[in-house]
């Protein structure tokens, strides 16, 4: 059991017997009712705990007792009035009363600021019947009382013209007929006034004129079928839009995609003029430029290869580069190829002294550069050409001479064979290069797309040929291939005709129908 | 006037006080207040009391009482309760002087200073309009006086210049386009399927229970009771006349109308559907628990916010049912005091949906069930052709269309007679080239006998011409208190939705009761505040220059 005297004890806090005096006689008579009505249980805990009954209110020192201070402000509120008014836009002396700011002496002379919003629209007038007399501007429909009405109505609602056909009671008239109306006799009154009219009121005119009054109406006509249309067909209309936007998104994303494989795949356009190599000096140059970074390439390619970076990912620059760079190896290639061919041409030349070949082959082939050179760049120094030809990857023939030179077969190996040499030794050379390794050559043979395929080999079939030669020489093979292209070309020329011809149907049924 | 930084459009603040009054009468109340203001001052009943009185001379002279309270008092002296408008215009001229005249008065309105605005319906009458002018100018000499078309206010209140207008008041549900804040008189429908329509099907649904509804002002003591009333009823040595006793029976049926009416859509059905049985499953799961009000507190947190009806209705101390929000449709029987707690069943998704029950305690103390009649009564809004059984009053079916009287004659004084021969040649053209006329004006097509609310609004739309039709269908204005029924607004977008697939369809409405029910006085208090609409007051130089006829074709037409 706890009571507040404890809590005190526990805080270190003595009783105020000061308070205790002051406890006013209200509270003296609340706690001998208190007293009376004795709590027990949990009730008399939690009055224990309250304490003695001690105001709520905090007592303090009446000194320190300060309340906020008061606005001290010199400034005088500003004064308010309650004055009339006259408003001008009125034809009228109404006079109606608001408040103003300041007195009303101040606000005596000034103009009611809402004044300027009374705008009007300037429209032509008619005068008078035989105003509208003269100037022409009857007509069998209309009569002049209604065309006034007409009039008098534009200007009341400014040109609103659902709201003036709302409002329209003389007869039973469409907008159009009121507009048709309005505009043509406006037109009259302007363009028939005595003064020039000056550019904005020619503008006027035209526009006036351009007005059709029943384009206005099949032009409304069209907005109300727009609006007939049944769900079904809304439906309809905007699964169609929605399609027609997938083709428009696929046919944006495939001419990027052509447009990013064509410049892949499009050989880069000499930028430079090709002056420099015109000349036989000019070409050793590049020729030896391309040899060195050839080696250079050789030797990269033995080195870690760096991932690739996608050609989508690569930028157009890069990718050029890149091109430049194949297109270049190509030139090599190339000119290595020349420079063989030259070499085996020398090496038949020279197939009837064997004796002494080895010599001569290097005699004249020295001779030759020297030639060359000579004939390039007297200045180039002879010793420079040698060093570059021994670098040059124009070895290896050097080298497969120097090795075959012992044996006969090499020898043999070595020139160039005859095709009846190639028939009897059942040798071939090959122009293209060969993959590693052993494979069938029947493997070798082309085939075509698999829709193409499936149908020559059906023609194979007709014609009684196994789809692949049963013993496939390199004959057999060779005529084979032949064979195959001829049957895909005569397939593609049925198909074009047959496409042709329905091409032709077509256009003939529809002119029939016409 | 406030110019703001280079980045906010510069705007006008075009207000300007000259402390107008705004009057505007309904057919079931009457608001007054002044302009400028956001709530009528004095929301009065379009009712008045008259009783005997006799003079000191001995003749019989009749008194008239205006008080709502004293409405409500029953009198010996051959008290009568009647009304001052009908179809939202007046028919008792002098009574509404006189109750105008004492509002007025309360309003402490300076006659030399203030002007006053009234609001009219579209299909107010010339003798009416002539009425009001001279009522203002003459009788009560304001200074100043002006006629507003409802929708024109309408539309100002809701800050749409062009709106099509729908008010669902107690007489009349009216359509009326706005453009520009000007209304299309020619296109305007109206019907007579309102607040006093569903007043009387309840009526009828009790006739047809056998249940009397006796008013409040009878009962001495009640019991509650659900089969037979158990009451003691209030002696008068006095004879209650019949309209008396009509009108108080009015206001409980009132009492009904906002309680318990309720529009339901199918969708809503199948998604209350759903929300029973989740609700079921719910109490299900947490019946194992101690708690002894597993379900009424789901019912509660089902039903928490309290449907605006409910608190619209400021006096209705005898009803024990909670209207659903509309947005909200739980399945929660309301569980109020004294109501048996109907704790909803999940087997029980039928037509006669358990959960959809209302009670409604008379002021006799009988409990009235209600079940599916809530949404029917609702729905013949919608569907009035479809009312099972005749409602008396309303036999004849109503298209909308309407004729006007006096004021479409206002021009005839100078229509050539050659017109008449004329005319019959162009429709004779019209009908050859059929397709270059507007059919649907000019040729009346057989128009169905009844139109409910959506295909009063759906008419109207395909009256307007072409180039608003789609701007106005996306601002559509739902005003009147009718149209707090909950899920009203919702039905009434669905079947537009529905009916016009063409068409982008959107209901402006606003959430604050008062801003719905006095949204034509709200309308009104803006207008006569604004300062470029000092302009357009008629004062009385210019009624007395002028005259009333012309005053009348020009101003407002």
């Amino acid at each position: 059991m706890s009571s507040s005297s404890d809590i005190l004890d526990v805080l270190n806090i003595t009783k105020d017997e000061h308070a205790a005096n002051k406890v006013t006689r209200k509270n003296q008579l609340s706690v001998k009712n208190n007293k009376k009505a004795r709590q027990n249980g949990m009730n008399r805990e939690l009055f224990n705990l309250i304490g003695s009954n001690i105001p709520p209110v905090m007592l303090t020192n009446k000194k320190s007792n300060k309340f906020k201070q008061r606005l001290n402000s010199n400034n005088k509120p500003t004064p308010w009035t309650w004055c009339e008014f006259k408003n001008n836009a009125r034809g009228d002396n109404l006079k109606l009363y608001h408040w103003v700011k300041g007195s009303a002496d101040l606000n005596k002379d000034k103009v009611y600021i809402f004044e300027k919003f009374n705008s009007h629209l300037v429209l032509p007038k008619i005068e008078s019947e035989s105003d509208y007399n003269e100037k022409n501007l009857q007509d069998d429909d209309w009569s002049y009382e209604e065309t006034k009405y007409l009039f008098e109505l534009c200007s009341d609602y400014d040109l609103r013209w659902i709201v003036i056909h709302d409002r329209y009671q003389f007869d039973d008239r469409s907008i159009e007929d009121l507009k048709e109306r309005f505009y043509k006799v406006s037109e009259k009154l302007l363009s028939s006034s005595d003064i020039i009219p000056d550019e904005k009121t020619r503008n006027i005119i035209n526009s006036l004129q351009s007005f059709d009054k029943q384009k206005e109406i099949e032009r409304k006509e069209y907005l109300v079928k727009l609006l007939k249309r049944s769900p079904a067909e809304i439906a309809e209309e905007e699964s169609l839009v929605i399609e027609s936007r997938k083709f428009e998104l696929a046919a944006k994303k495939m001419l990027t995609e052509r447009a990013s494989l064509l410049r892949i795949l499009d050989s880069p356009q000499a930028t430079a003029s090709i002056q420099q190599y015109q000349t036989s000096h000019g070409l050793t140059q590049l020729y030896n430029a391309l040899m060195i970074s050839d080696k250079h390439k050789k030797r990269k390619v033995e080195t870690p290869i760096p991932p690739q970076i996608p050609p989508a990912a690569a930028t157009p620059s890069a990718l050029i580069a890149e091109a430049q760079a194949q297109n270049k190896q190509q030139q090599q290639q190339q000119q290595l190829q020349q420079q063989q061919q030259q070499q085996q041409a020398q090496l038949q030349q020279a197939h009837g002294h064997h004796h002494h070949h080895k010599m001569s082959q290097s005699g004249s082939q020295q001779q030759q550069q020297q030639q060359l050179s000579q004939q390039a760049s007297p200045q180039a120094s002879q010793q420079q050409q040698k060093r570059k030809f021994s670098v040059s990857s124009l070895l290896p023939p050097e080298k497969q001479h120097k090795k075959n030179s012992n044996s006969q077969i090499a020898n043999l190996l070595a020139k160039k064979l005859t095709p009846e040499e190639q028939m009897l030794y059942g040798i071939s050379y090959h122009s293209e290069k060969l993959t590693p390794g052993v494979s069938l050559r029947s493997a070798k043979i082309t085939s075509f797309r698999p829709a193409v395929q499936t149908r020559i080999n059906s023609v194979l079939n007709e014609l009684g040929i196994a789809p692949k030669p049963t013993i496939p020489t390199a004959k057999v093979c060779e005529k084979f291939e032949i064979l195959l292209h001829t049957i895909n070309l005569l397939l593609d020329a049925k198909r074009q005709t047959d496409k042709l011809e329905t091409e032709i149907k077509i256009i003939a049924s529809q002119r029939q129908k016409q | 006037m406030a110019h703001n930084s280079a980045t906010v459009a510069p705007q006008v603040y075009g207000g300007d006080e000259v402390a107008a009054i705004v009057l505007d009468p309904g057919s079931n109340s009457t608001r007054v207040g002044y302009a400028g203001e956001d709530c009528p001052r004095q929301v009065l009943p379009s009712y008045y009391g008259e009783y005997d009185v006799s003079g000191v001379d001995g003749n019989i002279g009749k008194r008239r009482v205006f008080d709502e309270n004293l409405l409500y008092t029953p009198r010996g002296d051959n008290f009568e309760i009647k009304p001052i408008l009908k179809d939202n215009l007046i028919i008792d001229w002098d009574s509404a002087l006189e109750q105008w005249g004492d509002s007025f008065k309360n309003l402490k309105v300076d006659f030399d200073q203030q002007p006053l605005l009234m609001t009219e319906p579209i299909w107010n009458s010339k003798k009416n309009k002539t009425a009001a002018l001279e009522a203002a100018l003459e009788h009560f000499k304001f200074p100043a006086f002006y006629l507003v078309k409802n929708p024109t206010c309408i539309s100002f209140a809701h800050g749409r210049p062009n709106c099509l207008v729908v008010d669902m008041g107690d007489d009349i549900t009216s359509v009326t386009p706005v453009i520009d804040g000007l209304c299309l008189v020619k296109s305007t429908m109206k019907t007579h399927y309102a607040g006093k329509f569903l007043n009387q099907q309840l009526k009828q649904f009790l006739e047809v229970a056998n249940i009397n509804i006796e008013p409040s002002y009878k009962i001495k003591s009640k019991i509650q009771s659900f089969e037979t009333p158990n009451w003691v009823a209030k002696n008068f040595n006095f004879e209650i006349t019949e309209s008396f006793e009509e009108y108080q029976k009015t206001r409980v049926l009132n009492e009904m109308k906002e309680t318990l009416l309720q529009v339901k859509t199918k969708e809503e059905d199948a998604v209350a559907a759903a929300a029973a049985s989740a609700a079921s499953a719910a109490s299900a799961a947490s019946a194992s628990a101690p708690a002894s009000t597993t379900a009424p507190t789901a019912a509660a947190a089902a039903t928490a916010p309290t449907a605006p009806t409910a608190a619209a209705n400021t006096n209705s101390s005898n009803t024990n049912t909670n209207t659903n929000t509309n947005a909200v449709n739980t399945n929660a029987t309301s569980t109020a005091s004294g109501t048996p707690a109907a704790i909803p069943d999940a087997s029980t998704t039928s037509e006669n949906d358990v959960s959809d029950e209302r009670y409604f305690e008379l002021p006799n103390g009988l409990n009235v069930k209600f079940g599916k009649e809530r949404f029917d009564i609702a729905n013949s809004l919608f569907k009035p052709a479809e009312v099972p059984s005749v409602v008396r009053g309303w036999e004849a079916p109503e298209n909308g269309e309407f004729e006007f009287k006096e004021a479409h004659n206002l021009k005839n004084d100078y229509k050539p007679i050659r017109r008449v021969r004329k005319e019959t040649e162009q429709e004779i053209a019209a009908a050859e080239e059929s397709t270059g006329k507007n059919s649907s004006s000019k040729k009346k097509e057989k128009s169905p006998d009844y139109r409910g609310v959506t295909e009063l609004i759906t008419h109207v739309l395909s009256l307007i011409d072409i180039d608003l039709r789609a701007q106005l269908a996306n601002n559509i204005v739902l005003t009147g208190a009718t149209s707090l029924i909950p899920g009203l607004s919702e039905k009434l977008t669905n079947d537009l939705i529905l009916m016009n697939p063409s068409l982008k369809i959107r209901i402006h409405c606003s959430g604050n009761v008062y801003e719905r029910k006095y949204s034509s006085f709200i309308g009104g208090s803006i207008l006569a505040s604004l300062g470029t609409f000092h302009q357009l007051w008629v004062s009385k130089e210019e009624y007395q220059e002028v005259g009333v006829d012309r005053l009348l074709m020009n101003r407002f037409k």
